[in-house]
């Protein structure tokens, strides 16, 4: 079994989702163990890399478990993981125009 | 007709925009002050006609353009920073978001930490998504005396109504804004989410204000309600600006009753 540092792999702030493929296309993923992906000091992440992060996750062939993961990324995955209903925030309205010299 | 302010603040970069295709001259001359929401639309006209920029007469006005977009000028001390240029490739964009994240300070304020780098991670990402930029800024200045920081973000590349027309979806361009703020994603239903949350957590939660300017439409939005805006063709914009005003004193909440 393979650990991989996320903070040292990605950065302590989980921002971007491009940032996903730096875990899933490192050498840790190519040795074709399972890999334990190390949490400790990840301070924040973001919906959008936790979503890509969990795509790549079900696509592997190796199994991955996470570890140390801190409670507020841990929900994080958890909200994703749940189905969703959006309902509307932005009311429909009809537009006022803006144009120069106003 | 009464805008609210971020919205004057934008349609005076429009303004500035206009003379200067009419006259061939940025002339800001007679500012005094200048906003995020009117910096970053003319930034590019600064920094691609300089010699065709005529810079504040006012000399705070002045020295507070050349610092904020001079990247290599730094002053903890001071209420702004320089404009963060995103880079093309978002491997090496971990410095500069540092950079930005540095800009609330006190991890306490504006909504607090987790929002804050929330925010940030959500509206990055979307411009590496979405965009095709070749220029991307972001710009905080903080208010002290009023209260408030301006987060802005702003893009030069595909625009959300040309997104969806890409995609199929025949939307007049306010109403792209508004589907893209709803959640509607033109790439999977699992997505879209980022600047949906990202309005709800700072409108009604942290009593924040969001405007949004892409292409030919704009949305303004608060606790209160939202506007919709059709720009004409002169006061259209090419690219995404979004600029989040949001309280300095904001009430505490867990991120996690907005994410969805």
């Amino acid at each position: 079994m393979i650990t991989l540092i996320l903070k040292d792999k990605v950065s302590e702030d989980l921002s971007l989702r491009n940032m996903v493929s730096n875990i899933f296309n490192s050498d840790e993923f190519k040795k074709s163990e399972d890999v334990l992906i190390d949490f400790t000091g990840i301070k924040s992440i973001s919906r959008s890399f936790a979503h890509e992060f969990l795509i790549h996750k079900q696509k592997q062939d190796c199994k991955v478990m996470e570890i140390n993961l801190p409670s507020d990324i841990k929900k994080m995955f958890e909200i994703v993981e749940s189905t969703k209903i959006k309902s509307e925030l932005v009311k429909d309205s009809v537009p006022q125009e803006i144009g120069i010299l106003q | 007709m009464t805008h609210p302010d971020l919205v004057k603040e934008f349609i005076e970069a429009v303004n500035y925009k206009s003379d200067f295709v009419k006259n061939g001259t940025l002339d800001l001359s007679e500012m005094q002050f200048i906003f995020p929401t009117t910096l970053l639309p003319l930034s590019e006209i600064i920094i691609n006609n300089n010699d065709k920029y005529i810079p504040p007469k006012s000399y705070p006005a002045a020295n507070y353009i050349e610092t904020v977009m001079n990247p290599s000028s730094s002053n903890l001390m001071k209420t702004y920073v320089p404009i963060v240029s995103l880079p093309k490739n978002y491997r090496d964009s971990d410095e500069p978001m540092k950079k930005i994240f540095a800009m609330q300070r006190n991890k306490d304020h504006f909504g607090g930490e987790s929002a804050f780098k929330y925010v940030v991670s959500e509206l990055v990402d979307n411009i590496y998504q979405h965009s095709r930029f070749t220029r991307a800024l972001i710009m905080g200045q903080r208010f002290d005396a009023k209260g408030f920081i301006d987060l802005s973000f702003y893009d030069n590349g595909i625009t959300i109504p040309e997104t969806f027309r890409e995609k199929g979806f025949g939307h007049e361009a306010s109403h792209a804004i508004r589907e893209a703020l709803n959640g509607v994603s033109t790439k999977d239903n699992d997505r879209g989410f980022g600047l949906r949350t990202s309005l709800n957590l700072f409108t009604t939660g942290l009593g924040a204000e969001f405007f949004i300017a892409s292409g030919n439409g704009a949305v303004f939005s608060d606790n209160k309600g939202n506007e919709l805006y059709r720009l004409t063709e002169d006061a259209g914009i090419k690219g995404t600006l979004i600029t989040i005003r949001i309280p300095k004193i904001t009430p505490k909440i867990d991120i996690y009753d907005y994410v969805e």
